[in-house]
């Protein structure tokens, strides 16, 4: 377990977590209806910062991502003594996006763009940090992959504390992806409500400042979480709910159903997702639990939502309250679940927090006051069964249509993907094509680490749209935009059930992979991972170095 | 008519990126989705954009469009009777 020492919310409610907490308590929303929204044509509803409090959190020379961030954080470790400057301290990020919003069609077109881990490294060194910043990205569920990132790191004793921020920004990028998507409301989401039409997009920073638990009495803790995939599809969850279920269960088992106060859900007020969530928490057998969620006080704010929220129940349960869930009045999902749809006191001191994502993932992680008996993790043995390198070999791009054609060939989404995502897939391919005695799919994990990401996708789905008049952005192209939707990809074809997580570094750092390996394995003991690096600058220039691991008695 | 369905279908390769498809080996009344060719549900947001760049014809959701999808030649009919380009 570790302890919450200290948090930070940062929204258009306010620019700390007392400030939100009293906003969303008087059941305030940062949502409002515009007509055309950052040059994207039509009408939205979105969770916007105002003028005045965008000014006071821009810093000149920064993105306005990389600013956020900076505010959130600095003001969290206002409250704390945590040695920011001690390389045992260590910055998280989760993010979906990071500074997307400043990024071209072409390299010459950029404003303040710089890759999700070299805007941590810009952000860490403002801040005084000096090890290495550590940027996840798994879409939705980013902030859960990044509060159990920093759990393992300091379980591993690679590290004392860390700062974890979990930010995405409103940008005219993710606006038009999500517009393709029909997946919008143009007004105030409404999760789990029976007129439900769709989500709103906010946006944000939260921040969690978390050390080694010292086993006071009281004091929040994480203490326990769960991150799997559904290996279903990458943009639609499964009907069952089987993944988000799975991820409950390991976490409340029946012996802990009876601390919980609340479960707060995803909730992002789409059709599908909503839909699945409820036969998850039912499955899972928290249907008589008190479910809340909170995306109609500030839209969907992606990798800020799930420390966001979590935040925000911390400060409920403090007060021994459950908030309501705000837009909610008549139940239109089939799941049996109970929704508290009025404030409602409790004298229990745990909740389990659930994500959902693109990609596939999902995520549980459970939360309690008070400490609570758990096994400590086992250092875990594992050995290399196999391992592949992909370069572009004078042949570019055209390779990786060559190994799929050759040696794969599975009637995937190959030839739909972006580069990053073919060589991914390519790579991982191979690996599992001659898989290991043993090699069991929904015990597997994806552990994959990159500088670029899907920039390349992300240049394509901005020429979708930026053009005036032009506006057909494409739900095919901007799916490749978040680059962990490629560990989607793989999990789909080769059936892979466990955590599929995607790490963003300033660069190919083998020791700081080294420590996240280690301590994700030690953490979550998968029977076989699959990890390594993938990056992919240009046509010409990419390179992924995986191997299969195979765990050892 | 033949024409209109022949674009289309080279549109929808395109779009939809059918590497190594031609228009013959689409069948005119083949289901596109499920058991026919097998398209997801992001390939049906794809064909809503198909329809509103080329054609102008603007459907809201994929709801809207799972009559219109059936197949190339329920496409084609739906665009001679609603196309605004």
């Amino acid at each position: 377990m570790i302890r919450i020492v200290s948090t930070n919310i940062t929204s258009p409610l306010g620019l700390t977590t007392a400030d939100n907490y009293a906003a969303v308590r008087q059941g305030r929303s940062a949502l409002r209806e515009l007509d055309g929204c950052l040059g994207v044509p039509g009408h939205f509803c979105v969770g916007i910062f105002p003028d005045d409090l965008r000014t006071q959190i821009q810093i000149e020379g920064y993105s306005w991502y990389e600013s956020l961030v900076i505010c959130s954080v600095k003001e969290a470790l206002s409250h704390t003594d945590i040695p920011v400057s001690s390389p045992r301290t260590v910055l998280i990020l989760g993010t979906a996006t990071a500074g997307i919003g400043e990024l071209g069609e072409t390299p010459e077109k950029d404003g303040l763009y710089l890759a999700p881990g070299l805007a941590a490294k810009k952000i860490a060194t403002t801040l005084g940090f000096v090890s290495t910043p550590i940027t996840v990205s798994n879409a939705c569920i980013s902030g859960a992959t990044a509060q159990m990132m920093a759990q393992r790191l300091i379980e591993s004793g690679t590290y004392d504390a860390a700062v974890v921020c979990g930010s995405d920004v409103l940008s005219s990028f993710v606006l038009a992806g999500f517009d393709s998507f029909k997946a919008l409301s143009p007004v105030e989401c409404r999760p789990f409500d029976m007129e439900r039409l769709g989500l709103n997009i906010g946006e944000g920073a939260a921040t969690l400042v978390l050390k080694k638990d010292d086993g006071q009495a009281d004091g929040w803790r994480i203490v326990d979480g769960c991150l799997n995939n559904d290996a279903y599809h990458v943009s639609a969850p499964i009907p069952s709910g089987d993944g988000v279920a799975r991820a409950i269960r390991k976490v409340v088992p029946p012996e802990r159903k009876d601390l919980l106060a609340c479960v707060v859900a995803h909730g992002t007020a789409t059709l599908f997702n909503d839909q699945m969530e409820s036969k998850a928490i039912e499955s899972a057998g928290l249907g008589t639990i008190p479910t809340t969620a909170y995306k109609a006080h500030f839209g969907h704010t992606f990798g800020a939502s799930g420390i966001l929220e979590t935040i925000l129940t911390l400060c409920s349960l403090d007060e021994g309250m459950v908030l309501p869930l705000r837009g909610f009045e008549e139940l239109g999902v089939s799941g049996k679940i109970r929704i508290c749809s009025c404030l409602q006191e409790t004298d229990k001191n745990a909740f389990v927090k659930t994500q959902s994502a693109f990609g596939g993932c999902n995520g549980a992680i459970l939360y309690a006051r008070d400490p609570l008996p758990v096994a400590a993790p086992v250092s875990a043995q594992y050995e290399t069964v196999k391992s592949v390198e992909i370069g572009p070999e004078n042949k570019g791009a055209a390779l990786l249509t060559e190994i799929f054609k050759e040696s794969l060939a599975d009637g995937s989404r190959f030839f739909k993907m972006d580069l990053f995502s073919r060589l991914a897939y390519v790579a991982t391919g191979l690996l599992v094509k001659d898989a290991p005695e043993g090699y069991a799919p929904e015990e597997t994990g994806l552990l994959i680490f990159t500088l670029n990401g899907s920039v390349l996708a992300d240049r394509k789905h901005l020429s979708t749209f930026v053009k005036p008049g032009e506006y057909y952005p494409s739900p095919a192209i901007f799916i490749n935009t978040l680059p962990n939707v490629v560990l989607g990809e793989m999990a789909v074809t080769h059936r892979i059930k466990g955590e599929t997580t995607l790490v963003m570094l300033p660069g190919r750092d083998e020791e700081t992979m080294e420590s996240i390996l280690a301590a994700t394995l030690a953490a979550t003991r998968p029977s076989v991972l699959i990890t390594g690096w993938v990056d992919c600058e240009n046509e010409n220039t990419f390179q992924a170095s995986l191997k299969l691991l195979k765990f050892k008695d | 008519m033949e024409e209109l369905i022949e674009k289309l279908k080279l549109q929808i390769i395109d779009a939809l990126n059918l590497e190594g498809m031609t228009p013959d080996d689409i069948d005119n009344d083949a289901p596109l989705f499920g058991e026919g060719m097998g398209l997801d549900s992001i390939d049906a947001l794809e064909l809503i954009v198909v329809l509103d760049k080329n054609y102008g014809i603007k459907l809201k959701s994929p709801a809207e469009g799972q009559t219109v999808f059936k197949s190339i030649n329920c496409i084609a009919d739906y665009i001679q009777k609603n196309r605004t380009k």
